[in-house]
């Protein structure tokens, strides 16, 4: 049974994109042995170096999940084609790989060399892609509960996908400026490269392009949503300027900051692909709420990951987040146990030595431990939520996202 | 909201003896006026320059009366008569009474929310520094008194002279939007456009952090925190326009003006530029090119939200062509305007002060003494590199200011003709004095 299981799930993560964006779903264990050496390492409490790859927790909720669906397909042998799922992967591997070719089509309007390689600079394909390929499976998913024994993706849905990358991207490179980053997906910034200046007309750029995108869907919902988003982008930067006193009032201020500057954006990406498939309000709030949750997720694990991981793998420098005089996650937590991380918050780690200090001691507290927690803890909310929809191979590969988001080592 | 003015003006209030009026008269936002990029010097000793003008001529401007002939003598070119600035006045202010209030400030209203008094908390540190956001925000709040591109101000009496193909629809609209014959989403779209003006022109503030051009540590700190606050800044303004633009719900609007967004863009990126993005001419620039870099750069916005807001009120194809042609052509006019001032106004401008190489008095020169071409060309990483002293004497002393006047004369003339076509109205008569004044305050 284990056999078969860790068969089934290799073949259907073998068609999902981030496998090949994601290092673990490279391990050949079966999901036995990866449950107890994570229950080992958990169980031990020890800090988290490198996270165990592949079955946690989720294994459970996710195997539960699965058996929502026929049972006859429990027992497919690995690498059988079967009528749907691995099509799923194919498919949704196709929008994307489709995707990049097509932003860069969409900005390479203008017969500006220099502004079209600015622009283009980053859909190169080596972005993890995260939110289209959840743009993606969530619209086709809604789609395939809207209209049963159907499974299809509007060209509209597929737009809005490519609208959020490029407000992501739109976002990074002004991001870039503003954090005076040299270094971003393994290459140089485009600050780095071309100047301030230019990065932020480029942006711009970007961004005024996706809004001409926007517009063309000619579905004003649509527009009002995800222009909201762009509006909590900006409100985010602005909360991350200040600082709360009140350490109470900090983590909530993080929370809420986290959301408008992450979460945000895919959830109303979620949301805008479910009014585009014509889901009624109650659905639009479960797209919503797995947008949210998983968004919320990925950012405490990025942030986690900032302070666990090598800078080799992440392509871009890590304890970054200290650097920046930003108090994330593990940090807010670790002020548990060391009380004096608060004025080393409130000086936004600026002296000499505090960065290092509060590395140490981030490292010796449950923060970690905690943030992973919380990650999790969001990851089952989202499970919860899309798992009101009716079964399809999307809605499992939407469940199983929760997994990678939460095992990422980039 | 003049209290939250006056709050927002005390929070900048700069140093060296400048005063910020708490109210101010007419719209503006002088960035364009000059395309000039000082250098750090030049900047700090030009804030020290600029007279503080006093509150009741403000006043004055706000509530429509005339502005007294005395102050503006005081202040106006001693070059130019002194009747031709109460007609812009004039003109302004009678404008603003049929549109029905003053559209000062239409850019700023939304930086006025609470979050965002954080923005002046911020800038304020800037106070001292070089950064270009600083004089941008000054020019923004403090009136700058040859500044004509009231954006908001045209496409409001646009509107008003184009009438409303459905007026059931202002019927509907509550008793306070109803004066002005103007709807509602028609005054967010003027609100709107000059918030996307201003916040190019914040972003157009952000400096290249080259080392070499900042050698010292604490002006680079300057800089970079002065370009966080920018960046920000025109952000916010950009994320507000769109959730504006998308409340408008009419895609057709959206679209439009996200495309003229792109096309600012892109003006940034055409041709030659020195290391801080100044623009250098090249070789067999023609007045042609001036026009699309351009249109690109002031036109698109113009005459796009012109066609927006007809579309808003549902008028054909046709017309809107018209309000495009109309916003295209006044655009062109403001832009041979905003050129020729270093060479016009002596006062605001002294011989000496950096301005846009590629304006059209200097392409208008180049193009029949090529000598001057070279020199400009030789200066190779940046423009500081050369004496804009002789390059003014230069240039008086030629053909360039003559023509630029002309071409300046030429699109306020089509303007008007396209105007023509609009029905009889006060809002039309007060779009021609306002083109008129513009015609003649050169």
């Amino acid at each position: 049974m284990a056999n078969a299981a860790a068969g089934r799930v290799r073949s259907l993560f073998e068609g999902l994109l981030l496998v090949r964006k994601c290092a673990i779903a490279r391990t050949n264990t079966t999901p036995s042995v990866r449950w107890s050496q994570y229950r080992t390492i958990h169980e031990s409490k020890e800090h988290l170096p490198k996270l165990p790859p592949g079955g946690t927790r989720r294994c459970d909720t996710a195997r539960r999940a699965l058996s929502t669906s026929s049972p006859a397909r429990s027992v497919q042998q690995p690498g059988a084609e079967t009528r749907d799922e691995p099509d799923t992967g194919k498919t949704t591997d196709d929008d994307i790989k489709q995707m990049f070719t097509d932003i860069v089509q969409e900005l390479s309007t203008t017969d500006n060399q220099l502004l079209k390689d600015i622009a283009s600079y980053y859909f190169d394909g080596q972005g993890k892609a995260v939110r289209p390929v959840i743009t993606c499976l969530t619209a086709r998913a809604i789609n395939s509960h809207t209209h049963p024994h159907r499974r299809f993706l509007l060209p509209s849905q597929r737009r809005v996908a490519m609208i959020t990358e490029m407000i992501h991207t739109a976002s990074l490179v002004h991001d870039d400026v503003i954090d005076a980053s040299d270094t971003r997906r393994g290459k140089a910034s485009v600050n780095k490269h071309w100047g301030q200046k230019r990065a932020i007309m480029a942006g711009d750029y970007i961004l005024s392009v996706a809004s001409t995108m926007l517009a063309r869907i000619r579905n004003d919902d649509v527009t009002l949503v995800l222009s909201q988003v762009l509006a909590d982008l900006v409100q985010g930067e602005f909360m991350q300027l200040g600082s709360k006193e009140n350490e109470n009032e900090r983590f909530a201020h993080y929370l809420r900051k986290t959301f408008k500057k992450t979460a945000s954006l895919i959830a109303y990406s979620c949301k805008a692909v479910a009014i585009l498939g014509g889901a009624d309000d109650e659905i639009q709030e479960v797209a919503f709420q797995y947008g949210r949750n998983v968004g919320m997720a990925f950012q405490l694990m990025d942030d986690l990951l900032d302070f666990v991981s090598s800078s080799n793998l992440m392509g871009k420098p890590a304890a970054a987040d200290l650097r920046l005089g930003l108090a994330t996650a593990p940090v807010l937590f670790a002020c548990e146990k060391f009380p004096d991380l608060n004025p080393m918050i409130m000086r936004r780690f600026t002296e000499p030595g505090d960065v290092e200090k509060a590395y140490r001691w981030v490292m010796d507290s449950e923060g970690p431990r905690q943030t992973r927690m919380l990650a999790e803890t969001h990851c089952a909310e989202a499970i919860r939520h899309i798992g009101q929809l009716k079964p399809s191979p999307e809605q499992r590969s939407l469940i199983r996202l929760t997994d990678t988001v939460l095992n990422r080592m980039k | 909201m003049s209290r939250n003015i006056s709050f927002l003006a005390k929070k900048l209030r700069l140093h060296k003896g400048l005063n910020i009026s708490p109210v101010s008269g007419v719209v503006h936002d002088v960035g364009s006026k000059t395309r000039s990029r000082d250098v750090p010097s030049r900047t700090m000793s030009n804030m020290s320059k600029t007279p503080s003008i006093s509150p009741t001529s403000y006043a004055d401007g706000l509530f429509g009366s005339l502005v007294s002939d005395q102050q503006l003598t005081q202040q106006s070119n001693p070059n130019q008569t002194v009747t031709k600035k109460p007609d812009w006045n004039r003109a302004v202010s009678d404008a603003e009474k049929i549109v029905g209030y003053p559209t000062s400030y239409l850019s700023l209203r939304c930086l006025l929310s609470d979050e965002i008094s954080n923005i002046a908390v911020h800038v304020r540190k800037l106070v001292g520094t070089s950064h270009p956001l600083l004089k941008t925000a000054k020019r923004l709040i403090y009136n700058g008194r040859n500044n004509m591109q009231t954006r908001g101000l045209i496409v409001l009496l646009l509107s008003k002279a184009a009438g409303h193909m459905n007026p059931e629809e202002l019927e509907v609209a509550d008793e306070q939007d109803k004066p002005a014959g103007v709807s509602h989403s028609q005054r967010s779209l003027a609100e709107i456009t000059e918030m996307i003006h201003t916040a190019h022109l914040i972003h157009k503030g952000v400096v290249n952090l080259t080392p070499s051009d900042f050698p010292d540590g604490n002006t680079l700190q300057d800089m970079t925190f002065g370009n966080k606050i920018a960046i920000l800044s025109g952000d916010y303004l950009l994320s507000n326009a769109c959730t504006g633009l998308a409340a408008l719900k009419n895609s057709k609007v959206v679209e439009l003006i996200s495309t003229s967004i792109s096309d600012f863009m892109e003006a940034e990126f055409i041709g030659v530029q020195d290391t801080q993005s100044n623009a250098i001419p090249t070789k067999n620039m023609t007045m042609e090119e001036w026009a699309a870099r351009n249109y690109l750069a002031a036109g698109s916005l113009m005459a796009k939200s012109c066609q927006a807001t007809l579309v808003l009120a549902g008028h054909s194809e046709d017309m809107q062509q018209k309000g495009f042609e109309f916003g295209k052509q006044i655009a062109y006019s403001w832009q041979a305007h905003a050129d020729l001032q270093p060479f016009l106004d002596l006062y605001r401008c002294p011989p000496g002060t950096q301005f846009d190489l590629c304006s059209a008095p200097v392409l208008l020169h180049c193009q029949q003494h090529p000598e001057l071409l070279d020199y400009i060309q030789s200066c190779g990483d940046s423009i500081d590199n050369l004496d804009f002293k002789y390059l003014h004497q230069t240039i008086m002393q030629g053909p360039g200011v003559k023509q630029g006047l002309e071409l300046c004369m030429q699109h306020a003339r089509k303007a008007l003709d396209v105007l023509a076509d609009f029905e009889r109205s006060d809002a039309r008569e007060a779009l021609e004095n306002i083109i008129h004044a513009i015609m003649e305050c050169d």
